[in-house]
């Protein structure tokens, strides 16, 4: 993507780190993925950061990234989303969907990569 | 009147509320009670879709609800009723509907809150309105989810204060 944009993953536990860690082992990381565990926060006080930092960087594109659609980090992602719409908010975040985020950020168009990154995510998951 | 939960939890309807709670009820219904949801059309259509089809759910405003549980025309029995904090229960209190035991699901960090439980962090008010709440009689458990152990709220907050 050639504009400014912010990427965010927010779960339950310390998924959202662990995922992070695990994906950034895999591949080099092309940019920052901020990390927010549902655990202790509020979520009024995880859409704040997440603004304010929108607000700061001057972002014009974001990705959020959650772990389960219809859980309250999706809340938080779709309550964003509301007030910055030029956001997408990706539900049922695996590993395959973060390596194929970072290795196709800087490559392709917004669509595109929404396109790839869910396509890859749902590949990595097969039953044998 | 008996409703099968009422539960304090900041999140409303939430993973731990859908999968956890009311498959292990078996509920039919959720109720949303809540003011500012409630008067907001896309909030609440946002918290509707994600409840699955197999619950039934619905959005009222706190007079709204308090009006049912008088008037005890509708069965609560297979009902989750959920509301964010302790003060929607002192305004239920207050408009005369009856509560005996409510379940603490969850109220989270933001600043002014202190931690009590990992899932439990409460302000000053908000630990006066819970004290105002067990001297008429009411009964509060913690649990987040089905399988965690119960906590009786009196202990948590002795505990804390100790």
């Amino acid at each position: 993507m050639k504009c400014k944009f912010l990427t965010f993953l927010i779960t339950h536990g310390n998924l959202a780190s662990s995922l992070a860690n695990v994906s950034e082992k895999l591949i080099m990381p092309t940019t920052k993925l901020y990390c927010y565990s549902n655990q202790r926060w509020s979520s009024e006080e995880i859409e704040k950061d997440i603004i304010q930092k929108i607000k700061e960087e001057q972002a014009e594109k974001v990705i959020i990234f959650v772990d389960l659609v219809g859980g309250s980090c999706w809340i938080i992602g779709n309550r964003i989303k509301h007030i910055n719409p030029e956001s997408a908010v990706i539900g049922g975040v695996n590993v395959p969907m973060l390596v194929s985020f970072f290795v196709n950020c800087n490559r392709l168009d917004w669509n595109e990569l929404l396109e790839k990154i869910i396509t890859d995510a749902q590949k990595g998951i097969v039953l044998r | 009147m008996e409703i099968q939960l009422f539960r304090i939890d900041d999140r409303l309807i939430h993973g731990q509320v859908v999968i956890g709670w009311a498959s292990h009820l078996n509920s039919d219904t959720i109720i949303l009670c809540d003011d500012s949801v409630a008067e907001n059309d896309w909030e609440k259509e946002l918290y509707l879709s994600i409840v699955p089809e197999s619950l039934a759910a619905r959005v009222i405003p706190v007079g709204e609800l308090a009006r049912e549980l008088k008037e005890s025309k509708n069965n609560f029995c297979k009902t989750i009723v959920l509301v964010s904090s302790p003060f929607t229960v002192e305004t239920l209190l207050k408009k005369g509907v009856e509560l005996n035991n409510i379940n603490i699901g969850g109220i989270h960090f933001k600043e002014g809150r202190k931690e009590y439980l990992p899932y439990l962090y409460l302000s000053k008010e908000e630990v006066n309105a819970f004290h105002r709440l067990m001297q008429r009689g009411i009964k509060f458990f913690c649990q987040d989810v089905p399988t965690a152990k119960q906590i009786p709220l009196e202990k948590v907050l002795e505990k804390r204060t100790a």
